[in-house]
């Protein structure tokens, strides 16, 4: 081979190598699956709510070694490496952390478990522009009678922080029995991200918005006028008791909140959450048509909560 | 200086709980009274229908009715039988603007060409008033 044909290819080596970025995180892993085809290993990270592959080898002795290996870290807080390929991340390595590489007690790495430390803060984005980039980004079939406002604004929330890191909050909407009375209205309420950016709000709502909007903007959208203002509210119950001096009101709240139930349950019980749940988010993943493949890993096969 | 101290306080109060509405619905149907118009004996009709949101505010944020109110006077003439003297419909709302306040009554309604209306506290007419013949015909339920 001449000198010129190696040099061509190193180049191309070095050119595919530099496309896949390499990295690493410490983490907890919190399930392993296999993909439908049974070709690759799911590792679901808790630390960030990513998805690494591993590919299977074809031979099933050694596909079940590889299978042993990584399930026996379920649960365990590991240093996981990967290389980022186009959409996907390739897990490359999987280990224990090496002693002072991490102190598990202080580090918070299971986002998929209540931790009464964490306090959620939402990210703060620069500008208007960075809001614009993660609003085109977000997932849409286009398909608004498919599926409901709760889940499609979950697998968004969720996409934001495990595939931006991006922590946002979502806004809810609800309507009170005079404005569903009087104006023959189906809906109670309606919810979709919000973030911040250079210091206003926007709603990122995929599905009825063609740009990040400022809130009283958002909500007037659904009144059909901007004479009508939707108090805040922080507890459910000043919704549930106010249903006809007001005609809405909106709630911000975490992320993590996938429907007014939990809204409820915080308020009423006391139950606090600061954490994703594997079955709400196999069940938001399922809103979005055709998009079963961009979600492997958030989906066993196994029937989720509502369809 | 008491009685200042307790006027202002008053004052406070009452704007503090001017922000307050119930949000009463009235309720829709018809009723009918007796009154005398003219020295006759007349039935005072009235139907209330279309209540809906007025999709506006006062300036403290609370939402406003409108609605739409049918009176009709029927004159008993007595062996000649009985004469419609007036059907008419007004456009109401509580929603009372003065000057730059607006304010929402939940027990108030008025249209702007000078009929007024009553409720109770269930929603349910209490009185009407409306002009007719230079004078302000009023029934009360």
């Amino acid at each position: 081979m001449t000198i010129k044909t190696w040099l061509l290819l190193l180049s191309c080596v070095l050119f595919f190598q530099s496309q896949a970025k390499a990295d690493s995180v410490i983490t907890t892993v919190f399930n392993v699956f296999e993909n439908t085809e049974k070709t690759k290993l799911l590792v679901l990270s808790a630390v960030d709510g990513r998805v690494y592959k591993v590919a299977l080898p074809t031979k099933s002795k050694e596909a079940k070694v590889v299978r042993e290996r990584i399930t026996s870290f379920l649960g365990q807080v590991v240093k996981l490496s990967f290389q980022v390929n186009g959409t996907e991340a390739l897990l490359t390595d999987l280990r224990y952390p090496a002693p002072g590489e991490v102190d598990a007690r202080t580090m918070d790495l299971n986002h998929f478990q209540y931790n009464q430390l964490r306090q959620f803060a939402p990210t703060e984005l620069k500008n208007y522009e960075a809001a614009e980039k993660l609003f085109r980004e977000m997932l849409n079939d286009g398909d608004k009678n498919r599926s409901q406002c709760f889940k499609r604004a979950h697998m968004w929330v969720f996409d934001m922080w495990s595939k931006g890191n991006v922590s946002s909050q979502k806004i809810y909407m609800f309507y009170t029995h005079r404005y569903r009375n009087l104006e023959k209205f189906d809906w109670w309420f309606h919810v979709a991200p919000l973030v911040t950016a250079g210091g206003v709000e926007y709603v990122m709502d995929g599905t009825f918005m063609k740009k990040p909007t400022p809130v009283k903007e958002w909500y007037s959208w659904f009144l059909h006028t901007n004479k009508i203002t939707c108090p805040e509210i922080t507890s459910f119950n000043q919704y549930n008791d106010n249903q006809w001096n007001r005609l809405c009101y909106i709630m911000k709240t975490s992320m993590y909140m996938f429907s007014p139930v939990d809204i409820q349950a915080r308020d009423n019980q006391g139950v606090e959450k600061n954490h994703w749940e594997l079955e709400e988010l196999q069940d938001a993943r399922r809103a979005f048509k055709n998009f079963e493949k961009s979600y492997e890993g958030l989906d066993n096969g196994k029937q989720t909560i509502t369809h | 200086m008491k009685k200042i101290i307790a006027l202002s306080a008053l004052f406070i109060m009452s704007s503090a709980f001017a922000s307050d509405i119930l949000g009463t619905q009235v309720l829709k149907g018809n009723l009918k009274t007796a009154i005398v118009v003219n020295g006759q004996p007349t039935a005072c009709k009235v139907e209330i229908d279309n209540v809906k949101n007025m999709m506006e505010e006062d300036s403290y944020g609370n939402p406003a009715y409108k609605l739409q109110l049918e009176v009709k006077l029927v004159a008993n003439e007595g062996k000649e039988g009985s004469k419609t003297l007036v059907k008419r419909s007004f456009n109401l709302n509580n929603l009372l603007v003065d000057g730059s306040t607006s304010t929402v009554r939940d027990f108030d309604y008025k249209s702007a060409d000078g009929a007024t209306m009553k409720i109770n506290a269930e929603g349910r007419l209490v009185s009407v008033g409306f002009p007719f013949e230079n004078q302000i015909i009023r029934c009360s339920f």
